[in-house]
Parts: C-alpha cells; sequence; structure tokens
C-alpha cells in the first residue's frame, strides 16, 4: 500500500502544468470577476471597493434579471430539440457500418468546423426572404408572403441546434455503444417488442449519455453570444449578450463581472443538479 | 413432438457461408448440445432459433408451430448468454419479472411465480440486490431464473459457461443438468467445450465449418467418431494411416502390424485407425507385460506430467510415435519412465477402432 | 525612467485598479506577450486596422507609403467592427503596454479616455500639418479623420420616390423590409426622435412608443456594417439608416442603393486618432499624424468616400457628392451631437432598448 500511495506523489508532479494553466486561465479570472463584481462603476471611472450596486441593479432594473431566465428557457429548448434529434442520429450510429458512421459523424461535426458567417449565409439562402424555402413555399402558391423564418427566436434555436448537436450526440453515441447488445436481446428474448426494449432498456442505460449530452448542450448554450447576434438579427436577447453590450459599449466592466458570475452560477448549479441525478440513478 | 426443428436452415451473408443446410432437432425434455470449434456456425444456429437471425433459406419451427420469420419477441425461447446479459439497472427480482411483464401475466400472478424461479436457482435471498452487487456465478443463476420463469418452449444456452472460473463451471454444469432434468425441459446449449458437452447432453451436434459432423449420444461420439474430424476434435487420439495386408488378416499402420477388427476388404489403402492414448499401455522394457495384442516395442521421446495423468510420446520402432497417457496412480514404474527409456507397448485389441469411409 | 519607488507603490485604489486590470489584461490578451517586445523598437509602429475594404484603403494609402517614405516597420491589428475595444485598451494602459501607438477613438469614446486618462495630449510642434486644418478637427488628443454621415440608405429600384424623411421607415408599404442599427443604438434612438420629436434628446417612453410602431416593419436589428450589407445583398432589406462611406462602396459594386440626409437631420461623426498614455514609440505616431491628415492621404479617403478636414483638398462633384461634408447646402441639416450624453445616458438607454426589444 505504502508503495502505491508513494508513486502516487510521484504523478502528483506530472500534473504542475494543468494546475498552474488552470489557476492562470481560470481561479484568477474568476477572482478577478468577484473582486470587480463589487467595484463601482460611475462616469465612465471604476472604483474597487466593496458595493453592492451590480447586484442590487441586477435584481432591481427590470431587465437583467427577465434575460437570465429567458437565456435559460432558450437554452432548455436547444438542449430539448439537440436531444430529441441527436438521439435517432446516435442510435444510427451505433447500428449502421463503419463507414457509414463516418459519414454521420462528419455530418454533425462539420459545423464546427466552419465559421458562424459562413453558415449564417448558408441558411440566408435556405431560409431568407427569398430563401429555398420560401421560394418553393410561395412557388406552390401556400403562402403569399415569404414567412419570418430567421431573425427571430426559431432561426436562433435551428442555427444553435444545428452547431451544437455534435455535444449531444457524442456522448449519446459513446452510452449507446457501451451498452452490451445481448442486453437488448435478453430483453426481445424475453418478449419485449423492439419499442419496448427501446424504453426499458436502451433508454435508461443511455442515461448517463443523456445527462452530459444535456449539460454539455445547456452550459454550451447559456453561453452563446454570436448566433443570437447573426442569426437573430438582435431580437433575441441572452445574458451573454448583455455582458458584451455593458463591457463593449458601456466599458462598464463592474456589472459585466456581476452577471458573469451570475452565469456561473447558473452553470455550477446545473453541473451539480446534473451530476446529483446520475448519482441517484445509478443508485437505483 | 419435438421442440425445435431445423431443416435444410441454411445462412449465408453475402459471399460467406456460415451456416450449409443443417438439419436438427431437439426432442421434447432433451438436451442437446452444439459442439465445435469457433466459426464452425453454432452460435449463429442457436441465434436463428432465437430469432435474431433469419436464415436465407430452410424451416424452423418450434413447438411443431413455424417460426422461419417470427421475430424473437413472439417466440417463447428462454436464452442465457456467456455474459449473463442482466438488465444492470433493475434488482434480482425486476430481472426475473421483466418477461412475465412482457407476457402480460398477471401481477398477483408474478410474485409467486419470480419467488419459485429463484428459488430454483437458490437466489430467493437475493431479489433485492443489483446484479453489479453479485458474483459470477450468482449472476448466471440469476439469468437462468430469468429465462425459465417465462416457461419456455425451449431454453438456449449460448457458452453460458464461459465467463466463469473451472471449478465454479465444473459445479454449474452439474447444477444445471440437474435443474433441466427435473424441469424436463428441451435445451440446446452451444459450447466449445468437450467436456461440458460429454458430461451434460444426451445428444451432441458436433459441427466443422457450417455442418453437422456427427449427431450422436456422447459415448458415441467419443467412443465411435465417424469422421477424422470428430476423433481429432473430441479428447486425444493417435490417428493413424493404414493398409490392409497379409490377405486380409492384419493392418500395417504406419509400420505397426495391427489385427483387421473391422474386417476391411483386402488390398484397402488409406485407411485410418484410431488408438485413444489412455487405451495404451507402456512398460520398462524387460518388465513383464498384461495383455498384449501386439509385440511392440518403442522408446519414450517426450514426458508432460499433467497431475492426474501422464502423457508421453512415444517412438514405436520401425512404426509411427504414438501418444500414451497413464493415470498417475504413484506407481514406481511410472516414475522411473523418463525421456530416452526402451519400453514395451500394448494395447487391447478393443483399443483399436477403424475409422468409417 | 527610474522614478522613486515609494510614491508608485503606495496602494491606493487606484494601484488595485490598475493591477486587477493590468492583470486581466495579461491573461485575457496572450498576443500582448508577443506585440510587447516588438514595441520597445524605435522604427516599429503598431496600428489597428479595420476588415474588409476599409482596412485594405488603410494598408494601401495610409500604411504602406509611411513605410517606405521613413523605413520603418508596421504590425497590424484587426479589429472587429469599427470599434476600438476600449475596455480592452484601458486594461493594457493600466499594464502599462497599450497594444498600439494610435488608436482611433468615436467621439464618445474620447470622453471615456479623458476621464480615464488613456490618451496622451499630443505635441502639436510635432504637427505642423495642422496649419492646413479646419480648427474643428483639431483636439489636444489628435486630429480628427474619416468625416462619416449616417443617414439612410435605400435601394433606388424598390423604394420611390427618394425618401427625404426618416418616416418613410414607418411606411407600412416597405413593412418587413427595413431595419435599423443595434450597434450603434444612441445613433437609432437620436433618429427616431428627430423623425417624430424635432430634436435628437431626450431619449424617452415616447421614443420607444414609436420604435414599438416601427418594430413590425423591422426585418433585423444589424450590429455591423458587414451585416447591414449582407441584409442589402440578399434582398433582405430595402433601406436602412447606415453611413454614407458603405453606400458609396456598394454603389460602385453595382447595387442600386443611394444615400438620403433626411430633412428632419442626420449625423456627422468622426474620429479622433490619439496616441495612448504609454505608447511604446509616440514619436513615430506623431510622426505619422502629421503625415496622414496631410493632403495627399486625405485625398485617398476623399475617393474612397470620406470627408477629411484638411483644407487643401480638392473634390470633384462626385466625390463632393459622396463624403456630403464639402456641399454646405447639404450640411444645413447636420445635427450636432452630445456625446456626454450619450455616453452617460448609454446604460439607461440600453436597459430602456432591451427593455423594448423583450417586451
Amino acid at each position: 500500500m505504502s508503495r502505491n500511495s508513494d508513486e502516487n506523489y510521484g504523478a502528483l508532479w506530472l500534473l504542475t502544468p494543468t494546475v498552474l494553466l488552470y489557476v492562470a486561465t481560470f481561479f484568477v479570472p474568476i477572482i478577478m470577476l468577484g473582486v470587480l463584481s463589487f467595484a463601482r462603476f460611475e462616469m465612465s471611472v471604476t472604483t474597487i471597493g466593496f458595493y453592492f450596486d451590480n447586484y442590487i441593479k441586477i435584481f432591481s432594473d427590470g431587465i437583467t434579471l427577465k434575460i437570465f431566465f429567458q437565456t435559460v428557457r432558450l437554452s432548455l429548448v436547444i438542449t430539448f430539440w439537440c436531444l430529441i434529434l441527436g438521439y435517432p442520429v446516435a442510435l444510427m450510429m451505433r447500428s449502421c457500418s463503419p463507414k457509414m458512421k463516418m459519414v454521420l459523424l462528419f455530418c454533425v461535426v462539420s459545423p464546427l468546423l466552419t465559421s458562424i458567417i459562413v453558415r449564417n449565409v448558408a441558411w440566408l439562402l435556405i431560409l431568407g426572404r427569398s430563401g429555398i424555402i420560401n421560394d418553393t413555399l410561395i412557388q406552390w402558391g401556400l403562402t403569399s408572403k415569404p414567412l419570418p423564418l430567421m431573425y427571430n427566436e426559431f432561426g436562433v434555436i435551428l442555427a444553435v441546434v444545428h452547431v451544437y448537436l455534435s455535444f449531444m450526440v457524442l456522448p449519446l453515441f459513446g452510452a449507446l455503444n457501451s451498452i452490451n447488445s445481448s442486453i437488448e436481446e435478453a430483453a426481445s428474448s424475453l418478449g419485449a417488442p423492439s419499442w419496448r426494449v427501446f424504453l426499458s432498456i436502451t433508454l435508461p442505460l443511455s442515461l448517463p449519455g443523456i445527462m452530459a449530452g444535456c449539460t454539455l448542450v445547456f452550459i454550451l448554450s447559456m453561453g452563446v453570444y454570436l448566433t443570437p447576434v447573426i442569426m437573430g438579427g438582435n431580437f433575441v436577447l441572452t445574458l451573454p449578450m448583455l455582458i458584451t453590450e455593458s463591457v463593449r459599449e458601456q466599458y462598464d466592466w463592474p456589472f459585466a463581472s456581476a452577471m458573469a458570475l451570475m452565469l456561473l452560477l447558473a452553470i455550477g448549479f446545473m453541473v451539480i443538479l446534473s451530476s446529483g441525478v446520475q448519482k441517484l440513478v445509478g443508485r437505483r | 413432438m419435438s421442440s425445435v426443428e431445423l431443416k435444410s436452415i441454411v445462412k449465408k451473408y453475402g459471399e460467406v457461408t456460415a451456416v450449409a443446410s443443417i438439419d436438427l432437432s431437439v426432442e421434447s425434455g432433451e438436451f442437446v448440445t452444439l459442439l465445435g470449434p469457433s466459426g464452425c456456425g453454432k452460435t449463429t444456429t442457436l441465434r436463428m432459433v432465437a430469432g435474431f437471425i433469419r436464415p436465407t433459406s430452410g424451416t424452423l419451427s418450434i413447438g411443431d408451430v413455424d417460426m422461419t420469420g417470427v421475430p424473437p419477441h413472439q417466440r417463447t425461447v428462454g436464452l442465457v448468454f456467456q455474459n449473463y446479459a442482466l438488465f444492470p439497472h433493475m434488482t434480482v427480482r425486476k430481472n426475473v419479472e421483466f418477461g412475465l411483464k412482457m407476457q402480460k401475466v398477471l401481477t398477483s400472478e408474478r410474485g409467486p411465480r419470480v419467488q419459485e424461479a429463484l428459488e430454483l436457482v437458490q437466489l430467493e435471498a437475493l431479489g433485492e440486490r443489483m446484479p453489479a452487487e453479485l458474483s459470477g456465478g450468482q449472476q448466471q443463476r440469476v439469468a437462468l431464473a430469468r429465462a425459465l420463469v417465462i416457461r419456455p418452449d425451449v431454453l438456449l444456452l449460448d457458452e453460458p459457461f464461459g465467463a466463469l472460473d473451472k471449478q465454479l463451471r465444473d459445479h454449474m454444469r452439474v447444477e444445471l443438468r440437474e435443474l433441466q432434468q427435473k424441469l424436463k425441459i428441451s435445451t440446446l446449449f452451444v459450447t466449445h467445450d468437450q467436456d461440458e458437452a460429454l458430461s451434460m447432453s444426451d445428444r451432441i451436434v458436433v459441427m466443422s465449418e457450417g455442418k453437422v459432423s456427427q449427431v450422436g449420444k456422447p459415448t458415441e461420439i467419443y467412443e465411435k467418431p465417424q469422421t477424422r474430424f470428430v476423433a481429432d476434435f473430441i479428447g486425444r487420439s493417435n490417428i493413424l494411416v493404414g493398409k490392409v495386408e497379409s490377405k486380409g488378416k492384419t493392418i500395417n499402420a504406419e509400420g505397426l502390424i495391427l489385427p483387421n477388427k473391422g474386417n476391411v476388404v483386402a488390398g484397402a489403402e488409406g485407411i485410418s485407425v484410431m488408438i485413444r492414448p489412455e487405451c495404451v499401455e507402456i512398460t520398462q522394457s524387460g518388465s513383464k507385460a498384461t495383455s498384449t495384442s501386439a509385440d511392440v516395442k518403442g522408446k519414450v521421446t517426450a514426458s508432460i506430467y499433467l497431475g492426474s495423468i501422464v502423457q508421453y510420446s512415444v517412438q514405436i520402432n520401425k512404426g509411427p510415435n504414438l501418444v500414451v497417457t497413464q493415470n498417475n496412480t504413484g506407481s514406481e514404474n511410472l516414475k522411473n519412465l523418463t525421456v530416452g527409456d526402451d519400453v514395451d507397448v500394448s494395447f487391447p485389441d478393443s483399443a483399436i477402432y477403424i475409422l468409417p469411409g | 525612467m527610474n522614478k522613486p519607488i515609494d510614491k508608485k507603490m503606495k496602494l491606493n485604489r487606484r494601484t488595485v485598479i490598475k493591477s486587477a486590470l493590468g492583470a486581466g489584461a495579461v491573461f485575457s490578451t496572450p498576443y500582448f506577450f508577443v506585440k510587447a517586445n516588438a514595441a520597445s523598437d524605435p522604427k516599429v509602429l503598431n496600428m489597428y486596422n479595420f476588415d474588409g475594404s476599409l482596412g485594405e484603403f488603410y494598408t494601401k494609402h495610409w500604411y504602406d507609403p509611411f513605410i517606405d517614405k521613413f523605413d520603418i516597420k508596421m504590425n497590424h491589428i484587426k479589429l472587429k467592427g469599427s470599434r476600438v475595444p476600449l475596455e480592452k485598451v484601458q486594461a493594457q494602459i493600466a499594464a502599462g503596454k497599450p497594444e498600439t501607438d494610435v488608436m482611433p477613438m468615436h467621439q464618445d469614446q474620447v470622453i471615456f479616455a479623458e476621464r480615464n486618462n488613456l490618451a496622451m495630449e499630443v505635441d502639436a510642434s510635432a504637427i505642423p500639418e495642422f496649419a492646413n486644418y479646419y480648427d474643428q478637427g483639431v483636439t489636444k488628443y489628435g486630429p480628427k479623420m474619416v468625416v462619416w454621415c449616417y443617414g439612410l440608405a435605400y435601394n433606388t429600384e424598390l423604394v420611390k420616390p427618394a425618401p427625404t424623411s426618416w418616416k418613410v421607415l414607418w411606411d407600412p408599404e416597405y413593412a418587413g423590409r427595413v431595419a435599423v442599427n443595434e450597434g450603434l443604438k444612441d445613433q437609432t434612438l437620436q433618429m427616431v426622435n428627430l423623425a417624430f420629436k424635432g430634436s435628437p434628446y431626450p431619449v424617452d417612453a415616447e421614443t420607444f412608443k414609436h420604435l414599438s410602431n416601427l418594430r413590425p416593419s423591422l426585418v433585423s436589428l444589424w450590429s455591423s456594417g458587414a451585416d447591414a450589407e449582407q441584409l442589402f445583398r440578399n434582398g433582405e432589406i430595402v433601406m436602412t439608416p447606415f453611413w454614407n462611406g458603405r453606400v458609396t462602396k456598394l454603389r460602385a459594386e453595382g447595387l442600386p442603393l443611394k444615400f438620403a440626409t433626411p430633412e428632419e437631420g442626420f449625423f456627422v461623426r468622426s474620429s479622433v486618432y490619439g496616441i495612448p498614455r504609454g505608447a511604446a514609440n509616440p514619436d513615430m505616431a506623431h510622426e505619422w499624424l502629421n503625415w496622414v491628415i496631410g493632403a495627399g492621404p486625405q485625398k485617398k479617403m476623399v475617393e474612397y468616400g470620406y470627408g477629411t478636414f484638411n483644407k487643401n483638398v480638392e473634390h470633384t462633384p462626385e466625390e463632393a457628392a459622396n463624403v456630403i461634408v464639402a456641399d454646405p447646402e447639404v450640411m444645413k441639416y447636420a445635427i450636432s451631437e452630445d456625446f456626454n450624453q450619450i455616453l452617460d445616458n448609454g446604460k439607461d438607454w440600453t436597459d430602456m432598448w432591451n427593455k423594448w426589444k423583450s417586451s
């Protein structure tokens, strides 16, 4: 036993670069955020101190809290659609040939390989006023005026789901792939039709993947900024947009810091919640 | 009435033939084993019976009902896998209950039947455990209870003991066979382990390269193999090639002169003669031999100590190399035999078996 | 450079802010490490540059000729959008290393820079070209350049007759084909006030009432000139409040666009090109400012489409039409903006704006 712990002690030193990186890129900025969030910003000048101005403003200005909950709602909706659309893809990837698997994987990951600008142009061609969908609908006489498919919440959700789908599919695929198929065969030999096998066996056993994917997509969605700006025509507001606005237009670091901490707390809460759910399910 | 009947079942994957026209039946209450090396098509056959694989051609019936194209969940088969395949997110009780739920058995009836099944495998105390909290042997018993509780037309066992250590495996073997005989349940068992096959089966189907090599009782399979493959695969054997000489009275098997026990016609060549190593006796040259059908001398070229037996390689003078095993009785004679010793070799006439064909 | 330490090291609020922001600069801008070394060379100038065709203009006419003339090296830092990220520069100055030697500042940014002591006062004696500059183009932080107008850009084929009022945005005929600017929301708000109240201030509930009326007509709230360009190119919109230089450029590409200066008033803005405090090479920065406000480089900017304060630059009739500011008749309609109010009300206006958007 003692030899074992000696070895562990030696391995600890290998962690030093990682720990330093975390301290430099995570803990130090967070502490700075904390300090700045209690500063006061008046007439363009920041004064360090211990003021609750920014937190009071978050809860009392009638807009920040509203946007915060709107961001949470938007993230939940995005997470939901990622799950609904991603699960069948992950299922298919599990059962198809290795070649087909690569094709699917590429399709899912491809949005990550293109910039938001390129994707936006592509969406314009599809969803725009004279895009493929509107052109077709008008030609078939199904609508006389182009439908507003972009520059609204629909456009934002679609574009974000498109990008973040891979963060749902990959953990789901991992979880599904680790389910031994003989477990499902056992269920079907015991008389379960395939939908029942899915609901009773596959779905519950893929829960770790669902939780991981949902947590990941939710966290990423809470931080989404550029897509609502471009695809939402700025009509859809998220907390990261408020934070950026506060820094870039008002140079108000203190208020931006307070909002950023709020976002961080919400995300932290979500992570704890999801790991709690997983533990609970694991114990059952 | 046969529980399972396969007629001219063929399974092809593109150009590759996994199973080439198999005929097979499991009679009611019978324990039939599919035995063969990996890749012989035995698991494919079992999975066709379970319904996971659809045969390319041929018909398959269970309980005298044609089931060829019927999906697995509409067949009443109990399936036990090598890796147990228990539902990891359900308790032992829920695992066993699952099949009853699927069969829409009334809730009030399910409890006693689950209990009964758990008692059958002596796990009645562990119903509330999760599978991960059980040992390998216990998990396999749960899998068995889960398969039996639905009262299947046939029990299908796919190398069920493969993941267990040897002692547990031997123990489970006995237990399973007793259970099967008690319940009189038709069973199709897949294994590559001949000891399992020989000790448990009513009948053994030896398979090789997608075909049936021989079907028969364990004794027939071991003592009267019908093909060279079966003779080789089951147990240790010396197989010698010989021709009939002396007007049909003897067979010259690679220099060893044996009596023509099978009355093979004079002049025949390329005859396969099998002598099981445990039937051959060797003694230090000069000491008195007991019964001798052939007065043969040889030299020990290798000796392998295997605990209960010792396996020798003996080079017969002007003849073949024979594998000989002797029970480790602790006799001085046995202990003194070492590589290079001259030995007298003897075996009874009954040890000589001439393969057909 | 060695100053008495006791005074510098005294821990007061300012030093705490400095170190907090400075540390922020160090951790948030990795490329800062790279730039810092190059910066101390007197023959190297670090400059911001813009994206797209304006960036190409700067490189070709305002940077490369200067490099050749003075035999120096220059590093470009690309900007995203049209504004220098002053919040970042502030952190860099606190850390003692601004990333450039020159920074173009919008007029509200000049006030912010002044309040936070971010810009050096320029040495007018080192910029003799100021003699040829209109007085309103000279500030203590540097010359104003790139004079641009904010009016109404419209599609000449689809918007008829040519609009003369901001109110045309509210015209039901163009519902669903117009957009306004989110990036410079202060201008949008002032524009609404001009259209209905005759004066750009105050921004109040009435302003947003008119915006709400406009809301169903709006396709998008665009953030950058490039976004607005794309809306025109894809036929999503037929008009939007816009600035003249972009319109000139798009027209040159063949788009049927024109720039109108509504009779309720339009906006004229320019940037002050200042030197950040602590810049590594202020001497060369002065040299560049003096050179670039000269008639030669300024004429090039007029050709590109933006106005100048240099008295000696001659305009062709077409250039005069493009840059607007050269035409005294049109300039009668230019309104004067209160940048103190814009900066100090920015937060309230933004809150009201966001409430309007999410209502």
